[in-house]
Protein backbone atom coordinates (compact mmCIF):
# COMPACT_ATOMS: atom_id res chain seq x y z
CA UNK A 1 0.00 0.00 0.00
CA UNK A 2 2.99 2.42 0.65
CA UNK A 3 4.22 1.66 -2.35
CA UNK A 4 1.63 2.66 -4.52
CA UNK A 5 1.02 5.77 -2.87
CA UNK A 6 4.85 6.76 -3.35
CA UNK A 7 4.28 6.01 -7.09
CA UNK A 8 0.91 7.99 -6.92
CA UNK A 9 3.18 10.94 -5.49
CA UNK A 10 6.03 10.37 -7.94
CA UNK A 11 3.26 10.61 -10.53
CA UNK A 12 2.08 13.70 -9.37
CA UNK A 13 5.01 15.28 -8.64
CA UNK A 14 6.73 14.37 -11.92
CA UNK A 15 5.51 17.20 -14.19
CA UNK A 16 6.25 19.89 -11.51
CA UNK A 17 10.12 18.35 -11.30
CA UNK A 18 10.50 18.50 -15.31
CA UNK A 19 9.05 21.83 -15.81
CA UNK A 20 11.55 23.29 -12.78
CA UNK A 21 14.36 21.49 -14.37
CA UNK A 22 13.36 23.30 -17.79
CA UNK A 23 12.69 26.53 -15.81
CA UNK A 24 16.04 26.20 -14.27
CA UNK A 25 18.11 25.01 -17.50
CA UNK A 26 16.51 28.24 -19.39
CA UNK A 27 17.70 30.23 -16.72
CA UNK A 28 21.15 29.40 -16.76
CA UNK A 29 21.50 29.85 -20.02
CA UNK A 30 20.06 33.17 -20.42
CA UNK A 31 21.95 34.24 -17.01
CA UNK A 32 25.52 33.11 -18.22
CA UNK A 33 27.82 33.74 -21.71
CA UNK A 34 28.25 36.64 -23.19
CA UNK A 35 26.43 39.64 -23.83
CA UNK A 36 25.44 41.49 -26.57
CA UNK A 37 22.61 44.04 -28.34
CA UNK A 38 22.25 43.42 -31.70
CA UNK A 39 20.17 45.80 -33.80
CA UNK A 40 16.72 44.46 -35.13
CA UNK A 41 13.44 45.41 -37.58
CA UNK A 42 9.96 43.48 -36.88
CA UNK A 43 6.08 43.39 -36.89
CA UNK A 44 3.22 41.58 -35.23
CA UNK A 45 1.32 38.37 -35.46
CA UNK A 46 -0.17 35.81 -32.49
CA UNK A 47 1.22 32.70 -30.73
CA UNK A 48 -2.15 30.94 -29.81
CA UNK A 49 0.17 29.11 -27.01
CA UNK A 50 2.36 31.69 -25.65
CA UNK A 51 0.19 35.12 -26.45
CA UNK A 52 1.80 38.37 -28.64
CA UNK A 53 5.45 38.73 -29.83
CA UNK A 54 7.06 40.89 -32.06
CA UNK A 55 9.07 38.78 -34.91
CA UNK A 56 12.45 40.76 -36.31
CA UNK A 57 14.56 40.01 -38.05
CA UNK A 58 18.25 40.45 -36.66
CA UNK A 59 20.92 42.79 -38.44
CA UNK A 60 24.08 40.79 -38.08
CA UNK A 61 26.46 42.69 -39.81
CA UNK A 62 26.89 39.91 -42.38
CA UNK A 63 25.71 40.04 -46.17
CA UNK A 64 24.09 36.71 -47.53
CA UNK A 65 24.21 34.48 -44.61
CA UNK A 66 21.74 31.84 -46.50
CA UNK A 67 21.88 31.83 -50.12
CA UNK A 68 19.56 29.74 -51.88
CA UNK A 69 16.90 27.43 -51.29
CA UNK A 70 18.16 24.66 -49.04
CA UNK A 71 16.41 21.15 -48.36
CA UNK A 72 17.07 20.25 -45.01
CA UNK A 73 19.12 23.44 -43.93
CA UNK A 74 22.55 22.48 -42.28
CA UNK A 75 23.44 24.65 -39.34
CA UNK A 76 25.56 27.76 -39.87
CA UNK A 77 28.07 29.55 -37.72
CA UNK A 78 28.28 33.55 -37.42
CA UNK A 79 31.32 34.48 -36.33
CA UNK A 80 30.79 38.22 -35.17
CA UNK A 81 34.21 39.06 -34.90
CA UNK A 82 35.23 38.47 -37.94
CA UNK A 83 31.74 38.87 -40.14
CA UNK A 84 31.58 35.21 -41.65
CA UNK A 85 29.70 32.54 -41.82
CA UNK A 86 30.85 28.78 -42.06
CA UNK A 87 29.10 25.63 -41.88
CA UNK A 88 31.08 24.28 -38.48
CA UNK A 89 32.04 25.77 -35.20
CA UNK A 90 34.87 28.48 -36.20
CA UNK A 91 37.96 27.84 -34.17
CA UNK A 92 39.59 31.20 -32.64
CA UNK A 93 36.38 33.21 -32.80
CA UNK A 94 35.26 35.06 -29.18
CA UNK A 95 31.80 35.53 -30.22
CA UNK A 96 29.78 32.66 -32.35
CA UNK A 97 25.84 31.96 -32.61
CA UNK A 98 24.26 29.13 -34.08
CA UNK A 99 21.04 28.76 -36.37
CA UNK A 100 20.00 27.21 -39.81
CA UNK A 101 18.61 29.09 -42.76
CA UNK A 102 15.24 28.97 -43.45
CA UNK A 103 15.05 29.73 -47.18
CA UNK A 104 16.76 33.24 -47.48
CA UNK A 105 16.81 33.95 -43.85
CA UNK A 106 19.10 32.87 -40.77
CA UNK A 107 17.13 31.52 -37.82
CA UNK A 108 18.96 31.61 -34.55
CA UNK A 109 16.46 31.16 -32.26
CA UNK A 110 16.28 34.63 -31.06
CA UNK A 111 14.09 36.24 -33.66
CA UNK A 112 10.51 36.82 -31.52
CA UNK A 113 9.99 38.77 -28.22
CA UNK A 114 7.12 38.19 -26.53
CA UNK A 115 5.49 41.30 -25.35
CA UNK A 116 1.83 42.06 -23.40
CA UNK A 117 -1.37 42.19 -25.57
CA UNK A 118 -2.00 45.64 -24.29
CA UNK A 119 0.62 47.40 -24.99
CA UNK A 120 1.39 45.23 -28.82
CA UNK A 121 0.44 47.70 -31.47
CA UNK A 122 2.20 50.81 -29.66
CA UNK A 123 5.64 48.68 -29.58
CA UNK A 124 4.99 47.44 -32.93
CA UNK A 125 5.12 51.35 -34.03
CA UNK A 126 7.89 52.32 -31.65
CA UNK A 127 10.12 49.37 -33.05
CA UNK A 128 9.56 50.37 -36.55
CA UNK A 129 9.94 53.87 -35.77
CA UNK A 130 13.09 54.40 -33.41
CA UNK A 131 16.13 52.28 -33.39
CA UNK A 132 15.15 49.05 -32.05
CA UNK A 133 17.63 46.02 -30.71
CA UNK A 134 17.59 43.06 -28.37
CA UNK A 135 19.99 41.89 -25.74
CA UNK A 136 21.36 38.24 -25.77
CA UNK A 137 23.07 36.14 -23.81
CA UNK A 138 25.46 33.88 -26.09
CA UNK A 139 26.50 30.50 -24.82
CA UNK A 140 30.03 28.62 -25.82
CA UNK A 141 28.16 26.36 -27.95
CA UNK A 142 26.92 29.51 -30.06
CA UNK A 143 23.04 29.29 -28.36
CA UNK A 144 21.68 32.53 -28.33
CA UNK A 145 19.13 33.79 -25.66
CA UNK A 146 17.18 36.90 -25.33
CA UNK A 147 17.56 39.23 -22.33
CA UNK A 148 16.00 42.49 -23.29
CA UNK A 149 14.51 44.00 -26.02
CA UNK A 150 15.92 47.93 -26.15
CA UNK A 151 14.55 50.78 -28.06
CA UNK A 152 16.85 53.44 -28.36
CA UNK A 153 19.37 52.04 -25.49
CA UNK A 154 16.21 52.05 -23.19
CA UNK A 155 14.42 48.85 -22.11
CA UNK A 156 10.84 48.89 -23.64
CA UNK A 157 9.04 48.41 -20.38
CA UNK A 158 11.26 52.00 -19.07
CA UNK A 159 10.57 53.69 -22.69
CA UNK A 160 6.58 52.58 -22.56
CA UNK A 161 6.11 54.35 -19.19
CA UNK A 162 7.74 57.25 -20.65
CA UNK A 163 6.07 57.35 -24.25
CA UNK A 164 1.90 58.35 -23.66
CA UNK A 165 0.17 55.28 -25.91
CA UNK A 166 -0.72 57.06 -29.85
CA UNK A 167 -4.46 58.16 -30.00
CA UNK B 1 -29.38 3.48 -16.35
CA UNK B 2 -32.72 3.69 -19.18
CA UNK B 3 -31.26 0.55 -20.94
CA UNK B 4 -30.52 -1.27 -17.28
CA UNK B 5 -34.43 -0.61 -16.43
CA UNK B 6 -35.44 -2.23 -19.95
CA UNK B 7 -33.04 -4.83 -19.37
CA UNK B 8 -34.65 -5.83 -15.69
CA UNK B 9 -38.08 -5.74 -17.13
CA UNK B 10 -37.12 -8.27 -19.66
CA UNK B 11 -35.91 -10.37 -17.39
CA UNK B 12 -38.67 -9.96 -14.90
CA UNK B 13 -40.90 -10.85 -17.34
CA UNK B 14 -39.25 -13.91 -18.59
CA UNK B 15 -39.61 -14.60 -15.14
CA UNK B 16 -35.75 -14.70 -14.32
CA UNK B 17 -35.77 -12.19 -11.65
CA UNK B 18 -38.40 -11.61 -9.41
CA UNK B 19 -39.42 -7.91 -8.71
CA UNK B 20 -37.82 -7.48 -5.33
CA UNK B 21 -34.26 -8.36 -6.87
CA UNK B 22 -34.77 -6.46 -10.17
CA UNK B 23 -35.51 -3.19 -7.69
CA UNK B 24 -32.53 -4.14 -5.29
CA UNK B 25 -29.98 -4.02 -8.53
CA UNK B 26 -31.52 -0.86 -9.85
CA UNK B 27 -31.24 0.94 -6.55
CA UNK B 28 -27.55 -0.42 -5.83
CA UNK B 29 -26.56 0.54 -9.38
CA UNK B 30 -28.20 4.08 -8.97
CA UNK B 31 -25.93 4.84 -5.90
CA UNK B 32 -22.92 3.52 -7.30
CA UNK B 33 -20.72 7.11 -7.22
CA UNK B 34 -19.84 8.55 -10.26
CA UNK B 35 -22.44 6.85 -12.77
CA UNK B 36 -23.80 9.94 -14.35
CA UNK B 37 -22.03 10.23 -17.29
CA UNK B 38 -23.81 13.47 -18.23
CA UNK B 39 -22.45 15.26 -15.24
CA UNK B 40 -19.11 14.30 -15.70
CA UNK B 41 -19.16 15.42 -19.26
CA UNK B 42 -20.35 18.87 -18.49
CA UNK B 43 -17.88 19.17 -15.54
CA UNK B 44 -15.04 17.89 -18.13
CA UNK B 45 -16.05 20.94 -20.29
CA UNK B 46 -16.09 22.89 -17.94
CA UNK B 47 -12.32 22.07 -16.38
CA UNK B 48 -11.40 22.24 -20.74
CA UNK B 49 -12.64 25.39 -20.90
CA UNK B 50 -11.38 26.83 -17.73
CA UNK B 51 -7.87 25.45 -18.80
CA UNK B 52 -8.12 27.17 -22.22
CA UNK B 53 -9.28 30.56 -20.14
CA UNK B 54 -5.74 30.03 -18.47
CA UNK B 55 -4.14 29.71 -21.40
CA UNK B 56 -5.52 33.04 -22.77
CA UNK B 57 -4.70 34.69 -19.61
CA UNK B 58 -1.34 33.73 -20.00
CA UNK B 59 -0.99 34.74 -23.47
CA UNK B 60 -2.35 38.28 -22.44
CA UNK B 61 1.19 38.33 -20.84
CA UNK B 62 0.74 41.20 -17.95
CA UNK B 63 3.03 43.07 -17.85
CA UNK B 64 2.97 44.48 -14.24
CA UNK B 65 3.88 41.31 -12.76
CA UNK B 66 7.62 40.06 -12.82
CA UNK B 67 8.47 36.91 -14.77
CA UNK B 68 10.20 35.01 -12.28
CA UNK B 69 7.08 35.47 -10.31
CA UNK B 70 4.76 34.47 -13.01
CA UNK B 71 6.81 31.58 -12.71
CA UNK B 72 6.69 30.81 -8.95
CA UNK B 73 2.80 31.36 -8.77
CA UNK B 74 2.42 28.69 -11.56
CA UNK B 75 3.90 25.97 -9.99
CA UNK B 76 2.27 27.33 -6.70
CA UNK B 77 -0.93 26.31 -8.40
CA UNK B 78 0.63 23.03 -10.43
CA UNK B 79 1.48 21.49 -6.81
CA UNK B 80 -2.30 22.59 -5.12
CA UNK B 81 -3.42 20.64 -8.19
CA UNK B 82 -1.17 18.06 -7.81
CA UNK B 83 -2.22 18.15 -3.74
CA UNK B 84 -6.19 18.17 -4.60
CA UNK B 85 -5.32 15.12 -6.78
CA UNK B 86 -3.84 12.96 -4.27
CA UNK B 87 -6.27 14.10 -1.43
CA UNK B 88 -9.38 13.32 -3.82
CA UNK B 89 -8.28 9.67 -4.20
CA UNK B 90 -7.25 9.18 -1.10
CA UNK B 91 -10.71 10.12 0.41
CA UNK B 92 -12.59 7.72 -2.91
CA UNK B 93 -13.99 11.11 -4.50
CA UNK B 94 -13.10 9.78 -7.63
CA UNK B 95 -14.90 12.17 -10.41
CA UNK B 96 -13.27 15.01 -8.26
CA UNK B 97 -10.18 13.76 -8.93
CA UNK B 98 -10.36 13.38 -12.59
CA UNK B 99 -11.45 16.62 -12.87
CA UNK B 100 -8.71 17.84 -10.80
CA UNK B 101 -6.08 15.57 -12.54
CA UNK B 102 -7.44 16.94 -15.94
CA UNK B 103 -6.83 20.44 -15.11
CA UNK B 104 -3.90 19.38 -13.93
CA UNK B 105 -2.41 17.91 -17.15
CA UNK B 106 -3.72 21.08 -19.42
CA UNK B 107 -2.48 23.62 -16.84
CA UNK B 108 1.35 21.95 -17.72
CA UNK B 109 0.75 23.05 -21.10
CA UNK B 110 0.00 26.47 -20.18
CA UNK B 111 2.86 26.27 -18.29
CA UNK B 112 4.91 25.31 -20.98
CA UNK B 113 3.61 27.98 -22.97
CA UNK B 114 4.57 30.53 -19.99
CA UNK B 115 7.99 29.55 -19.36
CA UNK B 116 8.87 30.02 -22.77
CA UNK B 117 6.92 33.34 -22.87
CA UNK B 118 9.11 34.74 -19.67
CA UNK B 119 12.64 33.59 -21.40
CA UNK B 120 11.61 34.29 -24.54
CA UNK B 121 12.25 31.22 -26.45
CA UNK B 122 11.03 30.10 -29.51
CA UNK B 123 9.85 26.68 -30.95
CA UNK B 124 7.07 24.92 -32.85
CA UNK B 125 4.01 23.33 -31.32
CA UNK B 126 4.67 20.31 -31.70
CA UNK B 127 8.03 20.58 -29.73
CA UNK B 128 5.56 22.06 -27.06
CA UNK B 129 3.47 19.10 -27.37
CA UNK B 130 6.28 16.01 -27.42
CA UNK B 131 7.67 17.95 -24.12
CA UNK B 132 4.08 18.15 -22.57
CA UNK B 133 3.13 14.45 -23.43
CA UNK B 134 6.32 12.75 -21.72
CA UNK B 135 6.14 15.34 -18.73
CA UNK B 136 2.19 14.19 -18.07
CA UNK B 137 2.84 10.45 -19.11
CA UNK B 138 2.32 9.96 -15.43
CA UNK B 139 -0.41 12.09 -14.84
CA UNK B 140 -2.50 9.99 -17.81
CA UNK B 141 -1.45 6.76 -15.58
CA UNK B 142 -3.16 7.47 -12.56
CA UNK B 143 -6.77 8.57 -14.93
CA UNK B 144 -9.31 6.11 -14.54
CA UNK B 145 -11.71 7.66 -17.22
CA UNK B 146 -11.32 8.15 -21.05
CA UNK B 147 -11.08 12.17 -21.63
CA UNK B 148 -7.36 12.60 -20.38
CA UNK B 149 -5.31 9.71 -22.16
CA UNK B 150 -7.85 10.91 -25.11
CA UNK B 151 -6.16 14.15 -25.05
CA UNK B 152 -2.95 12.99 -24.15
CA UNK B 153 -2.68 10.55 -27.24
CA UNK B 154 -4.32 12.99 -29.38
CA UNK B 155 -1.37 15.41 -28.70
CA UNK B 156 1.44 13.38 -28.46
CA UNK B 157 0.70 11.56 -32.05
CA UNK B 158 -0.49 15.01 -33.51
CA UNK B 159 3.03 16.34 -32.75
CA UNK B 160 4.72 12.79 -32.78
CA UNK B 161 3.38 13.13 -36.71
CA UNK B 162 3.97 16.76 -37.42
CA UNK B 163 7.32 16.43 -36.11
CA UNK B 164 8.60 13.30 -38.66
CA UNK B 165 6.80 14.69 -41.48
CA UNK B 166 8.29 18.52 -41.20
CA UNK B 167 11.49 18.92 -39.42
CA UNK B 168 15.00 16.68 -40.42
CA UNK B 169 15.10 15.26 -37.30
CA UNK B 170 14.07 11.90 -38.62
CA UNK B 171 14.69 11.69 -41.90
CA UNK B 172 17.93 9.39 -41.63
CA UNK B 173 15.06 6.65 -40.64
CA UNK B 174 11.65 7.80 -42.66
CA UNK B 175 13.86 9.70 -45.44
CA UNK B 176 10.74 11.92 -45.67
CA UNK B 177 8.65 8.93 -47.33
CA UNK B 178 4.93 10.24 -46.01
CA UNK B 179 3.31 6.22 -46.79
CA UNK B 180 5.91 4.92 -44.90
CA UNK B 181 5.50 7.28 -41.74
CA UNK B 182 1.52 6.48 -42.37
CA UNK B 183 2.06 2.71 -42.23
CA UNK B 184 4.16 2.93 -39.27
CA UNK B 185 2.05 4.66 -36.73
CA UNK B 186 -0.61 2.92 -36.00
CA UNK B 187 1.60 -0.05 -35.43
CA UNK B 188 3.33 2.29 -32.92
CA UNK B 189 0.09 3.39 -31.10
CA UNK B 190 -0.70 -0.59 -31.01
CA UNK B 191 2.66 -1.57 -29.02
CA UNK B 192 1.90 1.41 -26.70
CA UNK B 193 -1.30 -0.33 -26.17
CA UNK B 194 0.26 -3.29 -25.71
CA UNK B 195 2.76 -1.89 -23.16
CA UNK B 196 0.07 -0.29 -21.83
CA UNK B 197 -1.86 -3.20 -21.04
CA UNK B 198 1.15 -5.02 -19.64
CA UNK B 199 1.66 -2.30 -17.59
CA UNK B 200 -1.42 -2.67 -15.70
CA UNK B 201 -3.32 0.25 -17.96
CA UNK B 202 -7.01 0.08 -17.56
CA UNK B 203 -9.52 -0.09 -20.50
CA UNK B 204 -9.78 4.44 -20.28
CA UNK B 205 -5.72 4.19 -20.89
CA UNK B 206 -5.78 1.60 -23.62
CA UNK B 207 -8.83 2.40 -25.46
CA UNK B 208 -7.56 5.63 -26.37
CA UNK B 209 -4.10 4.44 -28.10
CA UNK B 210 -6.83 1.46 -29.39
CA UNK B 211 -8.83 4.52 -31.20
CA UNK B 212 -5.84 5.99 -32.50
CA UNK B 213 -4.70 2.65 -33.98
CA UNK B 214 -8.00 1.99 -36.07
CA UNK B 215 -8.86 6.05 -36.85
CA UNK B 216 -4.82 6.26 -37.78
CA UNK B 217 -4.96 2.85 -39.53
CA UNK B 218 -7.79 3.65 -41.85
CA UNK B 219 -6.70 6.65 -42.47
CA UNK B 220 -3.34 5.19 -43.68
CA UNK B 221 -4.56 2.24 -45.48
CA UNK B 222 -6.58 4.75 -47.62
CA UNK B 223 -3.33 7.07 -48.13
CA UNK B 224 -1.57 3.44 -49.49
CA UNK B 225 -4.54 2.66 -52.26
CA UNK B 226 -4.41 6.39 -53.38
CA UNK B 227 -0.31 6.25 -53.49
CA UNK B 228 -0.77 2.59 -55.55
CA UNK B 229 -3.14 4.50 -57.69
CA UNK B 230 -1.17 6.96 -58.93
CA UNK B 231 2.52 6.30 -58.12
CA UNK B 232 4.02 2.88 -59.26
CA UNK B 233 7.53 4.49 -58.36
CA UNK B 234 8.81 3.85 -54.66
CA UNK B 235 12.23 4.21 -53.91
CA UNK B 236 12.06 3.97 -49.60
CA UNK B 237 15.21 2.16 -48.19
CA UNK B 238 14.49 -0.98 -46.52
CA UNK B 239 15.84 0.71 -43.31
CA UNK B 240 12.58 3.65 -43.37
CA UNK B 241 10.64 0.24 -42.85
CA UNK B 242 12.39 -1.02 -39.34
CA UNK B 243 10.51 0.97 -37.41
CA UNK B 244 6.98 -0.62 -38.28
CA UNK B 245 8.62 -4.04 -38.60
CA UNK B 246 9.91 -3.75 -34.82
CA UNK B 247 6.51 -2.69 -33.63
CA UNK B 248 4.47 -5.27 -35.31
CA UNK B 249 7.04 -7.77 -33.51
CA UNK B 250 6.26 -6.53 -30.36
CA UNK B 251 2.48 -6.06 -31.26
CA UNK B 252 3.00 -10.30 -32.67
CA UNK B 253 4.75 -10.87 -28.99
CA UNK B 254 2.22 -9.01 -27.24
CA UNK B 255 -0.71 -10.80 -28.68
CA UNK B 256 0.84 -14.26 -28.49
CA UNK B 257 1.76 -13.88 -24.43
CA UNK B 258 -1.59 -12.14 -24.02
CA UNK B 259 -4.54 -14.23 -22.05
CA UNK B 260 -6.83 -11.42 -22.97
CA UNK B 261 -7.67 -12.55 -26.04
CA UNK B 262 -9.28 -16.14 -27.22
CA UNK B 263 -7.16 -18.42 -29.67
CA UNK B 264 -9.74 -17.37 -32.49
CA UNK B 265 -9.05 -13.93 -31.44
CA UNK B 266 -5.77 -14.50 -31.33
CA UNK B 267 -5.79 -15.78 -35.00
CA UNK B 268 -7.83 -13.10 -35.99
CA UNK B 269 -4.79 -10.02 -34.50
CA UNK B 270 -2.13 -12.00 -36.62
CA UNK B 271 -4.41 -11.90 -39.69
CA UNK B 272 -5.26 -8.07 -39.41
CA UNK B 273 -1.49 -7.56 -38.57
CA UNK B 274 0.04 -9.37 -41.91
CA UNK B 275 -3.36 -7.95 -43.96
CA UNK B 276 -2.52 -4.34 -43.06
CA UNK B 277 1.68 -4.10 -43.64
CA UNK B 278 1.20 -6.11 -47.12
CA UNK B 279 -0.39 -3.08 -48.94
CA UNK B 280 2.69 -0.71 -48.05
CA UNK B 281 4.67 -3.62 -49.82
CA UNK B 282 3.18 -3.91 -53.05
CA UNK B 283 4.21 -0.17 -53.87
CA UNK B 284 7.42 -1.00 -52.86
CA UNK B 285 7.55 -4.24 -55.06
CA UNK B 286 5.94 -2.12 -57.64
CA UNK B 287 3.22 -4.38 -57.91
CA UNK B 288 0.90 -1.39 -58.62
CA UNK B 289 -2.10 -3.31 -58.53
CA UNK B 290 -5.40 -2.08 -57.62
CA UNK B 291 -7.46 -5.60 -57.38
CA UNK B 292 -4.80 -7.23 -55.29
CA UNK B 293 -4.94 -3.99 -53.41
CA UNK B 294 -8.78 -4.09 -52.95
CA UNK B 295 -8.67 -7.40 -51.74
CA UNK B 296 -6.13 -7.28 -49.36
CA UNK B 297 -7.94 -4.13 -47.62
CA UNK B 298 -11.44 -6.15 -48.15
CA UNK B 299 -9.80 -8.97 -46.47
CA UNK B 300 -8.62 -6.79 -43.90
CA UNK B 301 -12.01 -4.88 -43.22
CA UNK B 302 -13.72 -8.46 -43.19
CA UNK B 303 -11.06 -9.81 -40.38
CA UNK B 304 -11.37 -6.65 -38.25
CA UNK B 305 -15.43 -6.76 -38.24
CA UNK B 306 -14.71 -10.83 -37.41
CA UNK B 307 -12.58 -9.85 -34.72
CA UNK B 308 -14.48 -6.99 -32.90
CA UNK B 309 -18.03 -9.05 -33.49
CA UNK B 310 -15.98 -12.05 -31.44
CA UNK B 311 -14.89 -9.28 -28.66
CA UNK B 312 -18.55 -7.64 -28.12
CA UNK B 313 -17.49 -4.36 -29.52
CA UNK B 314 -20.79 -3.61 -31.78
CA UNK B 315 -19.93 0.21 -32.34
CA UNK B 316 -16.29 -0.82 -33.83
CA UNK B 317 -17.58 -3.91 -35.41
CA UNK B 318 -20.36 -1.22 -37.18
CA UNK B 319 -17.71 0.74 -38.02
CA UNK B 320 -15.86 -2.07 -39.83
CA UNK B 321 -18.66 -2.69 -41.17
CA UNK B 322 -19.41 0.45 -43.19
CA UNK B 323 -15.53 0.80 -44.25
CA UNK B 324 -15.89 -2.40 -45.81
CA UNK B 325 -19.20 -1.59 -47.54
CA UNK B 326 -17.59 1.57 -48.61
CA UNK B 327 -14.73 -0.08 -49.77
CA UNK B 328 -16.70 -2.45 -51.84
CA UNK B 329 -18.72 0.31 -53.56
CA UNK B 330 -14.94 1.84 -54.45
CA UNK B 331 -13.93 -1.74 -56.06
CA UNK B 332 -16.98 -1.52 -58.21
CA UNK B 333 -16.74 1.97 -59.70
CA UNK B 334 -13.09 0.79 -60.34
CA UNK B 335 -13.82 -2.41 -61.83
CA UNK B 336 -16.72 -1.48 -63.82
CA UNK B 337 -17.23 1.85 -64.32
CA UNK B 338 -21.14 2.09 -65.35
CA UNK B 339 -23.82 2.65 -62.86
CA UNK B 340 -25.63 0.46 -64.11
CA UNK B 341 -23.07 -2.41 -64.09
CA UNK B 342 -21.99 -1.32 -60.42
CA UNK B 343 -25.54 -1.55 -59.12
CA UNK B 344 -26.06 -5.35 -60.73
CA UNK B 345 -22.58 -6.06 -58.81
CA UNK B 346 -23.33 -4.91 -55.48
CA UNK B 347 -26.97 -6.82 -55.91
CA UNK B 348 -25.16 -9.57 -56.25
CA UNK B 349 -22.71 -8.94 -53.45
CA UNK B 350 -25.41 -7.70 -51.36
CA UNK B 351 -27.32 -11.12 -51.34
CA UNK B 352 -23.92 -13.01 -51.11
CA UNK B 353 -23.18 -10.98 -47.84
CA UNK B 354 -27.07 -12.00 -46.57
CA UNK B 355 -26.17 -15.37 -47.59
CA UNK B 356 -23.10 -15.79 -45.85
CA UNK B 357 -24.51 -13.69 -42.69
CA UNK B 358 -27.04 -16.13 -42.42
CA UNK B 359 -24.87 -19.49 -42.67
CA UNK B 360 -22.61 -17.80 -39.98
CA UNK B 361 -25.23 -17.34 -37.71
CA UNK B 362 -26.33 -20.63 -37.83
CA UNK B 363 -23.02 -22.59 -37.67
CA UNK B 364 -20.47 -20.27 -36.05
CA UNK B 365 -19.97 -22.12 -33.26
CA UNK B 366 -19.13 -25.02 -34.73
CA UNK B 367 -16.99 -23.10 -36.65
CA UNK B 368 -15.54 -21.63 -33.50
CA UNK B 369 -15.37 -25.38 -31.38
CA UNK B 370 -13.42 -26.73 -34.95
CA UNK B 371 -11.11 -23.95 -35.11
CA UNK B 372 -9.60 -23.87 -31.58
CA UNK B 373 -9.47 -27.72 -31.74
CA UNK B 374 -7.04 -27.42 -34.14
CA UNK B 375 -5.18 -24.72 -32.73
CA UNK B 376 -4.71 -26.48 -29.22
Amino acid sequence: MMTAKKWVIAALAAPIIALAALTAWKHVRMSTGTELVLPIRGYDPRDLLSGHYLIYQVDYGIADVCRGRQRNPPEKWLCLDSKSVSNYHPVGCEVVIKGRCDGSRFRAGIERFYIPENESRQLERLVQSRQASIRVSVSADGTARIKDLLIDGVTWKELLLETPPAQ
Amino acid sequence: MRKLEKTLADWVGNELLSDEQATRILAFEKARPGGSWVLYGFLMLGVVVLAIGIISLIAANWPSIPGLMKIFLDFLLLAGLGTGVWYARERQHQMLAELILLFYMLLCLASIGLISQVYHTGGELYEALLFWSLITVSLVGLSQKALAPFLWTTGFFAALLYAIIDTSLFDTLFQRQIIVVFMTLPLFAALLAVFARGLGGNEAQVGALRFWVIIVGLAAMAYAEVELAFDDHFSAAPVAYIPAYVSALGILAGIVLTRQYTQVQKILLGLALLFYLLPFHLIFAQMGDKYIAALISITLLGVMAALMASLGRRILFNLFLVALGLRFLVLYFQALGSLALTGMGLVGSGIIIILMAVLWHKYRKAVIVWVEARVQ
